[in-house]
């Protein structure tokens, strides 16, 4: 299904969500800031390039005559999620420094995941990211003797605080065994926990060759359209990244899909309607709910957590239910009705092969809300004459007319999900209520008399797409500056190093000249050279009073902004 | 217990490199050879060499020596101030002997390093000519008996105090318990306070003193009254056997019984074999209420004793009585002299009942924790030869004792401390009275339906133990099952052993301003540990910092890391309840 506007000359962008069922794309005009082309396709987890083509070839007519104008393909994929999820990552080694008395943290990290070899190494850091143990470099050079070119993660007590023992293992491991590392500080933002900061750098370790053949094949994809544009990614937290950072960190990508529809639905409500948003991306299977407060997206503050893996990778607070167009609608013998968790083919896409013999359910096809709204006629998907048989079939067990039956299940669909929407944002009348994914202009509809913000039926079905069209790249970290009553000293903890001073005044400049040299450098990863980077402070007292001017800690928040985004 | 001790131990020894005794004293007496003693206004005045000579003599007159403390937050206040009092003393017809000057935590610090470290309190004595002046303010003898010895300043000062005629230095007791600020290296700390000791050993026959005051250290710190009697003669033998200097012991502020504070003198005296030099008798600090008028019949009560025990047995202590208001702030000037001239009064008062008074109870006491102490120190100094200690080497021996600490020492050896065999100090007497208090509380059915076995993990932040003690009496009354693990406890010891033992709660008792610091490591490493448990903080609130002399309270800043401040103990069950659900 495509829709199109006007053309007109331009910088455009490519937004494609490969998402569980089905894959969007969405063409954006960067100068008019809007969608002026859509496409949907059903998604092939065995062949994602074959999906990605697809895409590329329904809107192929819609390119603009000069290609140069698409100046990126922003891609959100559930690569990472599934091959997480089905465990198909590749083999890594783990290095654990400054972890041997820690048998209960060694046990909780190996109950979660399966090294292929554990080397613990003596070293690690305190709090304050002073050594607890002197690294023991000939212990690493020896363990790691028959593991040449081999995948590695690696992982040191109090890393954020202080990763030089990790740099240095890095340093050991790629230039002597020429392996390939990812190091547990890398992946931490500044923050502590050895269980989910080992399970990421592993987690990212064993991503990296799957996603590294995937931008390999996405890339030559784009190509092979006449586009020279960059292949850009989405992360969790729905900014942009470069292929050369995603082949690095690939799992900063996963959640990418919530993260993308998200961000579309605040683009297609507008900025002004932002201040508090609930979006509802209703999909086949499952819901995700999350929320937007002044205009941005809320994350949660413990990290994704993949299965049950945990991780320290930033997410939103989405609340998934079992809840879609697809969950099978159950009649109990007393006409009770469930609605999920399990998901099915909706009778109205069946073929009719069952009408033959009588409706049954089996494992592949049953009723589903999507069928239901078939009936009273809010939507047309698919043979709606197939859903109004089956409306009939099961109103009869219900003991209801096939109209009221499909009413019934409706009510019970959205009352579901609205209640779900009540726990996540409380009864606050504030928030303004956005359903996106395929079913949503129809949910919108059910709600009207709420507080509901209409977007067009079309964009609603591809929102994840218009959340990847209108990414951008956003390069953001955070430095804390401490102050030790102990020993009058303050401490600088960046994401990549830690400094040291009795000045408060000249450690706070030290730092910011650190944290901006360090920003460049990520941007430069980026594929982002020209910018500048905007720092702002934030001093905490002793009390909160201010009874005393004694500074507790300080905080500082560095953001780069690429010039290339100024268009 | 004792193999977990003989383990500690060698691996105490293992962990440090010393120097031998022998090799530091061979210094100290270096060191004495070139010390020329001064000469204070008031061994002018009273033609003494030293204040121990002047000790001497009041003990052969039946005369009574006292003592003041001059807190002012610098020396030219101080100064005035011992003028002040002086002037006072002379109008209203009475002699103050000595005077205590409280210095800046600083002065514990090498000279190099002061200016670096945060002010505070008391004044701070940075040249030759300040030190000088010390002795020369007033006709008063100077006691400096605070952050002069025991800490990485010892020889510098020991050097500067002599010379400035000051006779009487301390605290050995300091040694033990404390540390100079900012410093982290005990090995120096033993071996320059080592070395000032033997500087006094060597000028032991010119009347030098060293002064210790059992409550400033592990004294305060034992439950038993029998430990602390084992303590003192612990010390004693350190100091007067290996190290050749005299002992002065102190004892007082934070004992309150009149039975026990006459009877310690009583101690004292047998524990150096009737030649008990004391340096001052401090007044009873803890029985101390903010309503000065009812601390005036307070005082009358524990003076009395106080200089009837010096009647009945002459130490030489210089009784020290404490101002009205100690319990509201820092003294002025005029409530010193106030209490000084009371003070007076009570004497004549103490000489006309001293002859009809019966101290059986106060000798009894005196026996038992001699008795009971002498076998302590003797069971210690066995146990440390049999585990391989060098007893006869003081740098050793003060290193292992200021290291393993006063928890594991009296566990070690007077398990009796704990049973109802002991004679508990009044800290711990309190202590046990406030829990009796509470107990109905902590009882009650709803408090135990919140605790009912309930894992609970107990810690304190520095080697203060009462507070602990009396949480811990508490929650057991409330049926909770209660992990102690006990004083000094590091961020990731309480972390480890919270996990180890499935607390699902954690008490953190904390009392030497350090609880913000403590609170930010402890959340680090729970963090870093993957543990996520309720944390509740309990005690002196409060955060040293480079400004004000006066500690920051914090509970604020505390309660926003999501700690729960308990500073009443009826909230406790609500609040850990609240969280437990």
């Amino acid at each position: 299904m495509l829709r199109m506007h006007k053309k007109r000359p331009g910088k455009f962008v490519i937004g494609i969500d490969i998402g569980g069922t089905n894959a969007d794309a969405a063409l954006y005009d960067c100068a008019l800031k809007q969608i002026c082309a859509q496409g949907k396709v059903p998604t092939d987890h065995s062949d994602y390039q074959r999906t990605l083509q697809d895409l590329l070839s329904s809107m192929s007519a819609q390119f603009p005559r000069d290609l140069q104008d698409i100046v990126a393909v922003n891609l959100s994929t559930t690569l990472s999620t599934n091959a997480i999820l089905e465990g198909k990552g590749a083999p890594v080694n783990l290095v654990l420094i400054g972890f041997e008395k820690q048998e209960r943290l060694i046990s909780e990290i190996m109950g979660v995941i399966r090294p292929a070899s554990l080397i613990s190494i003596p070293g690690g850091h305190t709090s304050w990211g002073e050594e607890r143990g002197e690294f023991d470099e000939a212990a690493l050079r020896s363990c790691l003797s028959g593991h040449s070119r081999e995948r590695f993660a690696v992982s040191g007590m109090f890393s954020p605080r202080n990763p030089a023992h990790e740099i240095c293992a890095a340093n050991i491991i790629q230039n002597e065994f020429d392996g390939v590392v990812s190091c547990g500080y890398e992946l931490a933002r500044s923050k502590l926990n050895a269980v989910k900061r080992t399970v990421t750098a592993y987690l990212n370790a064993s991503l990296i060759p799957l996603i590294e053949r995937f931008i390999d094949d996405a890339e030559k994809t784009v190509s092979s359209f006449g586009l020279t544009c960059p292949v850009m990614f989405l992360k969790s937290d729905s900014t942009l990244v470069s292929s050369r950072w995603c082949r690095k960190y690939p799992i900063e990508t996963i959640f990418s899909g919530p993260a993308a529809s998200m961000r579309g639905a605040c683009h297609l409500v507008g900025a002004v309607n932002t201040r508090g948003l609930v979006v509802a991306d209703i999909g086949g299977t499952s819901t995700d709910i999350g929320c937007v407060q002044d205009g941005s997206p809320v994350f949660s503050n413990e990290g994704a957590s993949v299965g049950t893996y945990r991780t320290m990778v930033p997410s939103l607070e989405i609340r998934s239910i079992a809840l879609g167009g697809d969950s099978e609608v159950k009649v109990s013998e007393r006409g009770g009705l469930q609605i999920g968790p399990c998901r099915v083919v909706p009778f109205c896409r069946s073929g009719g092969k069952f009408l033959e013999t009588g409706i049954t359910c089996t494992e592949d096809y049953g009723y589903t809300p999507t069928d239901a709204i078939n009936t009273l006629g809010k939507a047309s998907i698919n043979n709606v004459s197939l859903s109004k048989e089956a409306s009939e079939w099961f109103g009869g067990v219900a003991g209801l007319p096939a109209e009221k039956f499909a009413e019934r299940v409706w009510e019970k669909t959205t009352e579901k999900l609205e209640t779900n929407i009540i726990e996540v944002i409380g009864w606050n009348k504030q928030y303004t209520r956005v359903y996106v994914g395929a079913p949503g202009a129809v949910f919108a509809d059910a709600a009207a008399e709420k507080n509901v913000a209409r977007i067009d039926a079309e964009d609603a079905r591809v929102a994840s797409a218009i959340g990847a069209a209108t990414s951008a790249v956003e390069l953001k970290c955070e430095a804390t500056i401490v102050h030790s009553f102990e020993d009058e000293t303050y401490t600088a903890f960046l994401p990549h190093a830690k400094l040291q001073g009795k000045d408060l005044e000249l450690l706070l400049e030290q730092t910011e000249r650190a944290i901006i040299e360090y920003l460049t450098k990520q941007a430069k990863l980026m594929g982002e050279a020209d910018g500048h980077v905007k720092l702002a402070r934030s001093y905490m007292y002793l009390t909160k009073k201010r009874v005393s001017d004694v500074v507790n800690s300080v905080t500082i928040l560095a953001e780069f902004s690429p010039f290339s985004l100024e268009i | 217990m004792h193999k977990a001790l003989q383990e500690k131990i060698a691996s105490i020894i293992k962990s440090v490199d010393l120097p031998k005794s022998c090799e530091v004293l061979n210094e100290s007496k270096r060191i004495a050879e070139s010390v020329q003693i001064g000469r204070t206004a008031f061994m002018e005045k009273y033609d003494v060499s030293s204040e121990l000579e002047y000790k001497r003599r009041c003990i052969k007159e039946g005369r009574i020596m006292y003592h003041a403390h001059i807190g002012m937050n610098t020396w030219a206040e101080t100064a005035e101030g011992l003028r002040g009092v002086y002037e006072f003393a002379e109008a209203n017809n009475f002699r103050l002997d000595r005077a205590g000057i409280c210095l800046d935590r600083r002065m514990a610090l090498p000279k190099e390093m002061r200016k670096s470290a945060p002010q505070e309190s008391g004044p701070y004595l940075e040249t030759e000519e300040d030190w000088m002046q010390v002795g020369q303010a007033a006709p008063i003898q100077p006691h400096m008996g605070d952050f002069i010895i025991g800490f990485p300043a010892s020889t510098e000062n020991a050097i500067a105090a002599l010379r400035a005629g000051v006779t009487t230095v301390g605290n050995l007791s300091q040694f033990f318990a404390h540390e100079a600020p900012m410093w982290k290296r005990r090995d120096i700390t033993t071996v320059e306070s080592v070395k000032a000791f033997g500087i006094l050993g060597y000028l032991r026959d010119k009347g030098t003193l060293l002064h210790s005051y059992l409550d400033d250290g592990f004294g305060a710190l034992f439950l038993d009254c029998c430990t602390s009697a084992g303590w003192a003669y612990l010390e004693r033998y350190i100091v007067e056997e290996l190290l050749g200097a005299k002992l002065a012991h102190c004892v007082g502020g934070l004992v309150s019984d009149p039975i026990k504070r006459s009877g310690w003198i009583f101690a004292l005296d047998e524990i150096h074999d009737h030649d008990c030099i004391g340096s001052m008798f401090f007044g009873d600090t803890i029985s101390a209420q903010r309503d000065p008028e009812k601390n005036r019949s307070l005082s009358y009560e524990y003076l009395l004793w106080d200089l009837m025990a010096q009647i009945e047995c002459p130490t030489g202590h210089g009784i020290m009585p404490v101002p009205l208001t100690e319990a509201l702030r820092a003294p002025s000037l005029d409530e010193i002299c106030e209490i000084q001239l009371l003070t007076r009064e009570v004497e004549k008062i103490a000489r006309r009942m001293h002859p009809h008074f019966d101290f059986t109870a106060s000798k009894e006491f005196a026996k038992t924790i001699c008795t009971k102490g002498k076998k302590i120190f003797q069971n210690s100094l066995d146990f440390f030869e049999e585990v391989g200690v060098d007893t006869k080497d003081a740098v050793q021996m003060l290193y292992l004792l200021k290291t393993i600490g006063p928890r594991t020492f009296e566990d070690a050896f007077n398990p009796d401390a704990r049973s109802g065999k002991s004679i508990p100090n009044d800290i711990f007497s309190m202590t046990l009275k406030t829990a009796d208090a509470w107990s109905p509380f902590f009882s009650s059915q709803e408090t135990r339906k919140i605790f009912q076995s309930r894992k609970v993990l107990l810690a304190s932040t520095d080697v203060h133990e009462h507070g602990l003690l009396l949480v811990d009496k508490l929650l057991r009354t409330s049926n909770a099952d209660v992990i102690n693990i006990g004083v000094e406890r590091n961020p990731d010891e309480v972390v480890q052993t919270a996990v180890e033992e499935n607390a699902e709660v954690i008490f953190i008792s904390t009392h030497n301003g350090m609880a913000l610091e403590y609170a930010r490591n402890l959340l680090d490493e729970m963090e870093e540990h993957d543990v996520s448990l309720p944390v509740c903080m309990g005690g002196m609130i409060n955060q040293n910092t480079e400004e004000g002399t006066v500690p920051v309270q914090v509970d604020e800043d505390i309660e926003n890391l999501g700690i729960m401040v308990i500073s009443d103990l009826n909230t406790l069950p609500a609040r850990v309840g609240g969280v437990l659900e």
